[in-house]
């Protein structure tokens, strides 16, 4: 068994990853667009919603195709996926605002763009690269998917609105699409990371992925406190109340899962 | 040439020596990067043990978190006229408390992965690794965001900062950078070193003996603290000593000798360098370790 190698098989769950992709894609997109219709003051914590769905999704996407042995690879995916998603959260909010005309479709281009980034590396990996790993291409997109979501639902919590000038000002011009883009990285390929192992558990993962989705979505507020009025409190206290939930769900999880929990001496003897 | 420059470049370097002796040891003590995936095999080599598992990612992304998250809360303080000084400490702050958390997720999350070889989690060993961990921690984010900020201030009579990158976004850049070099200058004088203890100096640790570490200690177990104490001598200050010369060798030449006559120096350090680092590998290698060619 690999380290990376998941007792029950690969991809094994007991919450069904199409439901999650569903709730990602739909939820995250609906949030966002909701976040630009009601804007101040609780626009921009549904878009943080969004963006905490769509990073729950991501990290069962990991899971599923980091169940092959990735090992080490699963921040290299991570890092890759989230650089398609700033490229394309903002692509798509340009290309809709500039040549379509039509800023509505901004967030929906995004993802297309997404999807078709994500579809181009995968055949790449796939085809000339040569990883032998079946579930590659429908991962990379859904990976590139659920990080352009991701992005695009913290900029909006940031900026108030998905107005591409409003997102450029406040978050691209300020450096925080920098911090989105790291942050998000790290929420998104985390969960998997740090629970793989034999005994690793896919609801016990996704707990770890709601605590690191809701302490981004924390974080975000705090950035938010320059550019939104109330709004940015809101966001704050929402993704606090969420990861101390996710957080304690987790850490009680792993307590119960554990061969044993102890608060001092030595391990057991076992056989060799 | 200008002298207040000159002294500005000089100062990021010495606070950066200090912030990557520190990112080193913090990573030691975790176990993070290469030592990781050792410690993470252990229990299914039949080696149960009492250290950190800290697999928060490798140390460029983590380091990039930490650091990129420091630089924002730091630019709103700044931004809401708070001093720099101290608005870098709240930064740095609320950058140590994520930290924290990813620890705590990653141990648990990795230890009750191993569960089937019955691995118990320790939260001890949790608690009482946490403050040293959080702590280099906080010291490496604060120094990274303190030269970001210099960056980024105007110096000099011509009034122009170093670089025009925004602070967040230089944070990250810089964090990336540095955790990137704590795992390749840093593993070399890392854990494995004393983990691997009971092979033969040099071996490196080839796949057939990975997560076959040494789990006892003098006096008891050996825990990740007996690790970092190893690491202090040599690992960590060697580590900040490269992440000090990066930072002041990308800034030095082209503040002495211009753009263009920097890029000349940039180009000769680097050719010395080369020379330098080869000269010390062959003569190690044929001095010390089993490499030698029969």
């Amino acid at each position: 068994m690999s380290a990376g190698g998941s007792a029950d098989g690969a991809a094994a769950g007991a919450v069904s990853s199409t439901m999650l992709l569903a709730v990602g894609i739909v939820g995250g997109l609906i949030c966002i667009y909701l976040a630009g219709f009601l804007g101040e003051p609780f626009g921009p914590v549904i878009a943080g919603i969004g963006a905490v769905l769509a990073i729950v999704w991501g990290s069962d996407a990991i899971r599923r195709v980091a169940s092959y042995g990735l090992g080490t690879g699963v921040p290299s995916i991570g890092y890759m996926s989230l650089s398609v998603g700033v490229i394309s959260a903002l692509t798509g909010l340009t290309l809709a605002a500039t040549t379509l005309k039509m800023a509505i479709l901004g967030p929906v281009a995004g993802f297309v763009v997404a999807v078709i980034i994500g579809a181009i590396i995968a055949i790449v990996a796939t085809k000339i690269v040569g990883m032998k790993i079946p579930i590659m291409i429908q991962c990379t997109i859904e990976i590139a998917g659920a990080a352009t979501l991701s992005i695009l639902g913290f900029a909006v919590a940031i900026a108030g609105s998905y107005d591409v000038a409003a997102i450029y000002n406040n978050v691209v011009a300020t450096g925080f699409i920098g911090v989105l883009f790291i942050m998000c990285t790290m929420a998104i390929q985390h969960p998997f990371n740090a629970c793989l192992g034999p005994n690793e558990d896919q609801l016990r993962t996704l707990k770890c992925a709601c605590s690191t989705a809701f302490l981004s979505m924390t974080l975000t507020g705090l950035m938010s406190i320059t550019t939104g009025g109330i709004s940015w409190f809101i966001v704050f206290l929402i993704g606090l109340i969420g990861w101390i939930v996710s957080f304690k769900s987790f850490v009680t999880a792993s307590c119960n899962d554990a061969a044993s929990t102890k608060w001092a001496g030595l391990w057991p003897k076992v056989e060799e | 040439m200008d002298p207040v420059t000159l002294g500005v470049v000089a100062l990021m370097g010495a606070v950066a020596t200090i912030g990557g002796a520190a990112e080193d040891l913090e990573s030691d003590i975790g176990s993070q990067s290469n030592p990781n995936s050792q410690v993470q095999l252990a229990p299914q080599m039949g080696h149960l043990h009492r250290m950190i598992n800290k697999a928060a990612s490798g140390e460029p992304v983590a380091y990039g978190v930490w650091c990129g998250v420091a630089g924002a809360i730091a630019a709103i303080a700044i931004n809401l006229h708070v001093m720099p000084i101290v608005a870098i400490a709240m930064g740095a702050c609320v950058a140590a408390f994520v930290h924290a958390i990813y620890t705590v997720t990653s141990h648990m999350g990795r230890i009750v992965g191993q569960s089937q070889f019955e691995q118990p989690l320790f939260m001890d060993v949790l608690t009482q690794s946490l403050g040293p961990i959080v702590g280099h921690g906080f010291i490496t984010s604060f120094c990274i965001v303190g030269i970001s900020y210099l960056m980024t201030i105007p110096l000099g009579a011509a009034k122009v900062p170093l670089h025009v990158f925004p602070l967040p976004l230089l944070t990250m850049l810089w964090g990336i950078a540095l955790g990137a070099i704590g795992s390749s200058t840093g593993d070399v004088h890392y854990g494995a070193e004393s983990e691997y203890q009971k092979f033969e100096f040099g071996g490196g640790t080839p796949v057939a003996i990975q997560g076959d570490i040494v789990t006892k200690a003098p006096l008891g177990a050996k825990n990740s603290m007996d690790v970092v104490n190893f690491c202090a001598k040599f690992g960590g200050p060697l580590t900040g000593f490269c992440f000090g010369l990066v930072v002041f060798f990308s800034f030095w030449n082209t503040v002495v000798f211009g753009v263009y006559g920097g890029i000349i120096v940039g180009i000769i350090i680097i050719i010395l360098l080369i020379i330098m680092d080869n000269y010390l590998e062959v003569f190690a290698r044929t001095k010390y370790g089993p490499y030698e060619e029969e």
